[in-house]
């Protein structure tokens, strides 16, 4: 198991690689420049192009990122580089004096927190939800959870918040429409309110609840129909136990599938939630990045998006041994 | 399943259909309104700063943040946009209008022109001039004492010397400096042909400053009002450039100021915070102690946080809320000195046929396309705004196949003769093919979906002509659109501050002539006597008849002058609207509980 979670990890480094080249090209050959704009003319744009090394060749420029992502930074004042074991992903070319580095830092810890936590309360209630429709399939209560799933699925985020706003926070007044407070703070580590993060939180996991919902309760439904449940049930089991310590394992395979992309998809930020509850995370810099061409702020996020993608995948693969002890990786 | 769905549906609808009438304030109001507890105002500013360098300034919302950190030799009150006195106090200027001569703070005897100041405003709010008091009992004070940076350090003319080299050093990079070529020798050292030190500003002594212009500039002074002329302080940016990270000088703990507040946190898209400078020149009459900058792009999100007392000021409402929001007491709006036009690319066919840009022109109902802003919009009848004392021209005749049309005004049955006369009867060329016409626009525009639908409409209901629309990301936009690499039409804004003049600019920036390739040569000359005419009535004259040069050339469709809706808690004062849109936040205050 180790070997393959050490194989796995020593294949991201070339494959991030990899992406950041396909990268690099890409986001140079789209049309415009990251400092045009109503004002600009071709002269202060030529300025501001040799200012960044973008008057250079596209293979130049290219060498002098990945020396920078080796770690090395050219000192002007010694004319050497000077090392550090971090990759150093470049200036914004946006915003003033921001390192990429500096960025991701600051803002990756907040979309992660409310990703995991959104994560965490989409999968606890999703599943609960989920149990209780299966094991009391075809009641009442199990049309309510498929209405309350089809509707979660149904409603999208940038319509299920506002909705919420409006109840919690303009109708109620018992949480804020927008903005983070700080509960803690160390570093760039920052742990929002629970006022504050409720609602963004709430409206980013009704709508993965829904679907894990619906997952939990056709899987378990299969699986209570399995002869090892019925096993589990000769032996006298309390049915509480059968169903949580045997069917809702085999029950959460799709779950974990599922929590692949979905977890890499939270941890890199919720763009539309992020907006809409102006959050500081990672999901204003991927729009503002993109649309005003910021080319090595748009290759720090998207390595490490590449990398959410990868830890994610490897994180559902190592728990697919745990739930399914017949899966091995030797 | 169904029985229980559809009735949750339907009760989930009616209680959050019942929800906006709970919101509504029964006192007139919008939301909350609860007097704050301590002297601090929170004002949406739209969106993040990409610097707070005012050298680097481009959009308001920098402008915002860096109006309350620095200042300037002179700066415009808020209400009549007149210069009045900051860091200079008097002011001489030779009867061309090329030398100007600034006597600083600490001048032990200043000469020439004295400029208004606090006492002045309060004057003239007592003569009726001004409806609200922005000295509020506050007197001036004393010319003699020097101004200081927020560290202490007096600022003297060679603080100017140095900031304004620094903004024409082709080493700052800053992409701004090229409007501003009027200054001596600044556009040689731009292009890197002379050194910094040669710029035409010269400190005579620490309390005197000298100005050198190569061309008449009337209106230098409002000019200074610009972010790009504000003092930056040398000592701070000096130790920056010495730590290696040049623009670190302006993160809080390394910023030093020269405005009436300092930069206290600085939290990308959270906020920025900017508390009181008590070695401000006048910090006496400062009438707030913090102010928080919010910098959120979501209009809606705004809204909702003015709505629930968690901001002040909002700047920026989504049309669709402007009717509502309009009807109530803490609504505001302003004429600015802004127009949304669309340009035409001159060199293709069939744009290149004046006639068809005359007939797009006289087919455009402006009024339904203002209608679509659902704010105080109006149709636009020439380039320039009607304002802060402008007058354009209120027809537009062109002789055209011995008849006279007025090409300024909406006539469609004129229209179809002109694009008849152009070879396109009802819209169809001699091919037997309906024209067609491509027109881009950009993504952030506040109804630029609807503008082009209207326009799509208009065009095909007067002309019979096809319009092939196309949306575009700003950079993209401004690829195709300032290098004229688009093939029709496309649909832009601008706005050029304090001066009416400075909208002939929008033919001099961006590539080509701002991607119209229009630029006859009597135009060309015209537009530099405007700009050098030194007396205010005949530069508005002139610049009527070069907004009529303009009409009658048609490389540019005018549409609307832009108005803006604002919500101000009742309880911020001192923060008047005006035609550019500027706050001065050393006169605003809040009533406390």
């Amino acid at each position: 198991m180790l070997r393959f979670i050490f194989k796995r990890l020593a294949v991201m480094l070339p494959l991030t690689l990899l992406v950041l080249s396909v990268s690099f090209f890409l986001v140079q050959s789209a049309p415009g420049s990251p400092f045009a704009s109503a004002k600009s003319n071709e002269a202060s744009q030529a300025r501001l192009n040799a200012k960044y090394g973008l008057d250079q060749p596209k293979a130049v420029q290219f060498a002098r990122y990945l020396v920078r992502l080796a770690g090395f930074t050219y000192n002007a004042d010694a004319k050497q580089y000077d090392w550090h074991p971090y990759p150093d992903f470049g200036e914004s070319l946006k915003l003033q004096g921001r390192s990429v580095n500096d960025i991701i830092l600051a803002a990756l810890p907040v979309s992660a927190f409310l990703g995991l936590l959104a994560y965490a309360l989409a999968l606890i209630a999703g599943c609960m939800l989920g149990v209780i429709a299966a094991v009391r399939r075809n009641s009442w209560v199990d049309s309510l959870v498929s209405a309350f799933a089809a509707l979660s699925v149904a409603l999208p985020s940038f319509i299920l918040g506002p909705l919420l706003v409006m109840l919690f926070g303009l109708t109620l007044y018992w949480l804020p429409p927008a903005r983070l407070e700080w509960a803690f703070e160390w570093g760039y580590l920052r742990i929002p309110t629970l006022r504050t993060i409720t609602l963004p939180a709430l409206t980013l996991a009704l709508a993965y609840m829904g679907f894990i919902a619906r997952l939990v309760r056709s899987g378990l439904i299969t699986e209570l129909g399995q002869d090892y449940v019925r096993t589990a049930h000769a032996k006298g089991l309390p049915e509480w136990r059968v169903i949580v310590g045997h069917a809702l394992r085999g029950a959460l395979l799709p779950v974990v599938s599922f929590s692949g992309l979905a977890l890499a998809d939270l941890l890199t930020g919720a763009v539309v939630v992020e907006s809409m509850f102006a959050i500081p995370g990672v999901g204003h810099y991927f729009i503002d990045a993109t649309n005003s061409r910021d080319y090595f702020l748009i290759l720090g996020l998207t390595a490490f998006a590449t990398i959410a993608v990868m830890l994610a995948n490897l994180l559902v693969d190592v728990a697919y041994t745990w739930i399914d002890p017949r899966i091995r990786y030797e | 399943m169904k029985r229980i769905f559809i009735p949750l549906l339907l009760a989930i609808i009616t209680l959050f259909a019942l929800l906006p009438a709970a919101c509504q304030s029964r006192d007139g109001y919008f939301g909350r309104v609860k007097k704050p507890t301590a002297r601090r105002l929170v004002f949406e500013n739209r969106g993040e700063p990409s610097s707070l360098d005012p050298q680097f300034q481009l959009a308001v919302l920098e402008y915002n943040i860096e109006d309350a950190l620095f200042d300037s030799l002179v700066r415009l009150d808020p209400i009549a946009l007149e210069p009045t006195a900051a860091i200079a106090t008097h002011y001489e200027r030779n009867p061309e209008a090329t030398r100007f001569v600034f006597y600083l703070r600490g001048h032990p005897q200043p000469r020439g022109i004295r400029l208004p100041n606090t006492n002045d405003l309060r004057e003239r709010f007592r003569n009726g001039q001004f409806k609200e008091d922005l000295a509020r009992g506050h007197a001036a004070p004393p010319d003699s004492i020097p101004a200081r940076w927020s560290d202490g350090r007096t600022i003297t003319a060679h603080d100017f010397v140095y900031s304004w080299q620094r903004f024409f050093n082709p080493k700052t990079g800053n992409g701004t400096a090229d409007a501003m070529t009027f200054i001596q020798n600044s556009a040689e050292i731009l292009a890197g042909q002379l050194a910094p030190a040669a710029l035409g500003v010269r400190a005579l002594d620490d309390w005197t400053l000298e100005v050198l212009l190569i061309r008449p500039c009337e209106y230098f002074l409002s000019l200074l009002d610009l972010a790009w002329f504000f003092a930056v302080p040398r000592q701070a940016i000096e130790a920056a450039e010495a730590r290696g990270a040049p623009a670190s000088w302006t993160v809080p703990g390394h910023i030093v100021t020269s405005g009436p507040f300092q930069i206290a946190e600085w939290r990308p898209y959270e906020k920025i915070v900017v508390r009181k400078n008590p070695n401000y020149w006048e910090a006496d009459l400062t009438g707030l102690d913090e102010i928080v900058f919010l910098p959120i792009t979501d209009n809606l999100t705004n809204v909702n946080l003015y709505r629930t007392g968690d901001a002040d000021i909002i700047t920026s409402i989504p049309s669709p809320w402007i009717p509502t929001l309009a009807t109530m007491r803490d609504h505001q709006s302003a004429r600015l000195q802004y127009v949304f036009f669309v340009q035409c690319n001159t060199q293709q066919p069939p744009l290149d046929n004046v006639l068809v840009r005359y007939a797009l022109n006289m087919a455009t109902d402006k009024g339904q396309v203002a209608k679509l802003f659902q704010g105080g919009q109006t149709p636009a009848q020439t380039l320039v705004p009607p304002l802060m004392g402008y007058q354009p021209p209120s027809s537009v005749s062109v002789l055209l196949s011995g008849r006279t049309f007025d090409v300024s005004s909406y006539n469609p049955a004129a229209a179809r003769e002109l694009l008849a006369l152009a070879g396109f009867p009802e819209g169809v060329g001699k091919d037997g093919q309906r024209l067609h016409l491509d027109y881009i626009y950009r993504t952030g525009l506040p109804v630029g979906d609807d503008l082009a639908e209207v326009l799509r409409r208009q065009w095909r209901d007067n002309l019979g002509i096809d319009l092939l629309v196309t949306k575009m990301d700003v950079v993209t936009f401004y690829a195709a659109s300032g290098s004229g690499q688009y093939k029709g039409l496309s649909q832009d804004s601008i706005t050029f501050g304090p001066e009416p003049a400075l909208f002939l600019d929008t033919f001099y920036f961006t590539p080509q002539d701002g991607g119209m390739f229009w630029k006859p040569k009597a135009f060309d000359q015209l537009v530099k006597e405007t700009k050098a005419t030194v007396d205010f009535a005949v530069r508005m004259k002139k610049l009527a008849e070069a907004d009529r040069m303009i009409m009658e050339g048609m490389p540019l469709i005018p549409l609307v002058d832009d108005s803006r809706d604002l919500m101000v808690k009742p309880y911020v004062k001192g923060l008047p609207l005006n035609a550019v849109l500027e706050f001065r936040f050393k006169y605003a205050w809040v009533e406390t509980q």
